[in-house]
């Protein structure tokens, strides 16, 4: 897929950038997409998709790099306050969908130059208890 | 679709065991995993290392809410000894280990991020436990071989095994108690100090209490290290207590294991929590970790005086309670006490050939500590005269501990016999120790004239008995008491 970024991005933008990223990845993972923004009081889940009979909240994080580099990755903006929020998301979800089984996973994405982008997935990033 | 499976642990309390019922409930919802049932802080941790561990071992963690009860709910557990039951309650509740025996086994030991598995302390505690309920020790493979028998072990070097059934698992072979080259200590090395071992020998036979009054380099220290020379071996009953003790307070068990008794010498700057236990969680003191073994203190007026004050309550009672809110622990404390001080700060009053050059007040202050409530309960006094110089060149060897112990064994087996025949109490009351006309006429004598309390005669009566054990009389003579008598110091 080709993404060209040939202005600067605002943050709106790199993060719907980042997110079609991720949205084709997982498509060609075999993931089925349920649901994009899906939006509760707490706030908004990136991608719902379903990888077999799980259901998977991704987030997606990007980041726009001047060169390949070795960090910091954008993954790790994935804070606690972050994670907490998913807690409360899925909570939500799951009362919306009460038989789901559920992981939180994340997509880091880093484009450097506007050419190249590398793709992290973590599959079960974290999950309902901070240890 | 909830599973659920239960597994046995076990929690230390003091020096006992408080059996735990682990349960594993898996079911739907957010992944992760809680742990109730008053659990510490390294149980809480647990969580981040039965993950790695599990995952290491090429298990599956569960995308389920894991929720583990640690059940009685009231207690307060502690130990990282819960990491094994936890994995294998988890393993089992998730079908992945083979479930045979688990039902007989109870689990302990620490987990590492490797999946690798490190023994706890207190193995001993969860031996007998695991004997006395017919349940099977699933356990590290580097938990150490002690001289327990008859119970039934498992050892698992890595989680992975749990794949092989517990049926198919090894002993454990962890490190045998080490055949450490330690330097013996015999009671041949002390020179010219025949008089002080004879009182040694008294002090064993009887398990009197024995303070030693001297001059510096007179040899106390020396007399002292070597009195668990002369004691009988440990075994049975007294051996198992003394392990228990040594091994929940994560001491080193190969001298017991080879059934010597433990001497313990705390320092005078030991805390009070050290001395007669205490601590956070509730640890065996130097009295308890002397149990069925020698306490020596030395410099005993060094010891603050409520230290030594504390030590009356044990030395009656033969054990220890400390008690916190949450309850109350028994530690046992059946110890020898013997003790050595100086006879004034500078340590030469009564010397005949160097002058002490303390004031007199500070000697009478000095001895007075000496004087208390505890010195009230210690029965014999010997003062020790420093050797004189040529003795010590030529190295007169006097008794040797194979000798004394000897008659230790003897003077033992026959006071025995006696209190078997007469099978009452035994020393009871003055009647029991069976003095002749002779003695008690003399015993009288002496208490007029030296005006002894009650608690003194009998006391006095008592070394007296020992003496004639020794002697293998069954009737107290006058020359018995009058041995006695020596041991009593100069004290008022």
């Amino acid at each position: 897929m080709q993404i060209k970024l040939d202005h600067v991005p605002s943050t709106h933008e790199k993060g719907a950038y980042g997110e079609k990223i991720a949205e084709s990845y997982l498509l060609s993972r075999g993931y089925e997409i349920l649901d994009k923004n899906w939006r509760c009081r707490f706030g908004e889940v990136d991608i719902v998709a379903l990888d077999d009979d799980e259901t998977v909240l991704v987030e997606v994080k990007m980041r726009v790099a001047k060169e390949p580099r070795r960090g910091p990755y954008p993954e790790e903006a994935v804070g606690y306050r972050k994670r907490e929020r998913y807690r409360l998301m899925c909570r939500r979800y799951l009362a919306e969908h009460p038989d789901a089984q559920v992981r939180f996973d994340v997509v880091a994405i880093l484009v450097y130059e506007g050419q190249r982008a590398s793709l992290r997935h973590l599959i079960s990033a974290f999950d309902g208890e901070e240890m | 679709m909830a599973d659920s499976y239960t597994v046995r642990a076990a929690s230390i309390r003091g020096v006992e065991v408080l059996p735990v019922n682990v349960e594993v409930d898996l079911s739907g919802g957010i992944p992760g995993m809680t742990v109730v049932g008053m659990a510490d802080t390294s149980i809480m941790e647990a969580r981040s290392r039965i993950r790695c561990a599990l995952r290491a071992a090429g298990f599956d963690v569960p995308r389920q809410q894991i929720t583990v009860n640690l059940a009685p709910g009231d207690v307060r557990k502690v130990g990282a000894g819960f990491d094994l039951p936890i994995a294998a309650g988890i393993l089992a509740a998730s079908h992945q280990v083979p479930l045979d025996g688990f039902d007989d086994a109870v689990f302990v030991g620490e987990l590492a991020l490797d999946g690798r598995l490190t023994a706890v302390k207190g193995e001993v505690a969860y031996q007998l436990y695991a004997r006395q309920h017919n349940l099977t020790l699933v356990e590290a493979a580097d938990a150490p071989r002690t001289v327990l028998e008859n119970v039934e072990r498992r050892a698992l070097s890595s989680i992975g095994e749990l794949r092989k059934g517990l049926r198919n698992l090894s002993e454990p072979n962890g490190p045998t108690p080490e055949e450490r080259h330690k330097v013996l200590f015999d009671f041949s090395d002390v020179v010219a100090q025949e008089l002080a071992k004879r009182a040694m020998v008294i002090a064993a036979v009887g398990e009197h209490s024995l303070l030693m009054v001297g001059s510096p380099g007179s040899g106390k220290s020396m007399l002292a290290q070597r009195l668990p020379s002369i004691l009988p071996k440990l075994e049975g009953r007294a051996l198992e207590e003394a392990l228990l003790i040594h091994s929940v307070a994560g001491e080193d068990l190969s001298d017991l294991a080879r059934g010597e008794r433990p001497l313990r010498c705390p320092h005078h700057t030991v805390s009070l929590a050290g001395l007669v236990g205490g601590g956070r969680p509730v640890r065996p003191g130097e009295i308890s970790l002397a149990h069925q073994g020698v306490l020596f203190l030395d410099e005993l007026a060094e010891f603050p005086t409520h230290a030594l004050q504390t030590l009356r309550q044990p030395l009656e009672e033969r054990c220890v309670r400390i008690v916190r809110a949450e309850g109350a622990y028994r530690f046992p404390a059946r110890f020898m006490f013997l003790a050595a001080s100086n006879p004034c700060p500078c340590g030469n009053y009564g010397d005949p050939d160097r002058p002490c050059t303390c004031a007199p007040a500070r000697i009478e202050r000095y001895q007075e500590k000496l004087g208390g409530p505890l010195a009230d309960r210690i029965d014999m006094v010997l003062t020790i005269a420093r050797p004189d110089a040529a003795s010590i060149v030529k190295g007169e060897e006097g008794a040797s501990s194979s000798e004394l112990s000897e008659t230790v064994m003897r003077a033992r087996e026959f006071r025995s016999w006696r209190e078997r025949k007469s099978d009452g109490e035994p020393r009871a009351s003055f009647r029991e120790l069976e003095l002749s006309h002779d003695a008690s006429d003399t015993l009288v004598a002496l208490a007029q004239r030296m005006n002894l309390t009650g608690r003194s005669m009998s006391r006095l009566a008592r070394i007296a008995r020992t003496i004639a054990d020794i002697s293998e009389k069954k009737t107290v003579g006058a020359a018995h008491v009058l041995e006695a008598v020596a041991y009593r110091g100069t004290r008022r």
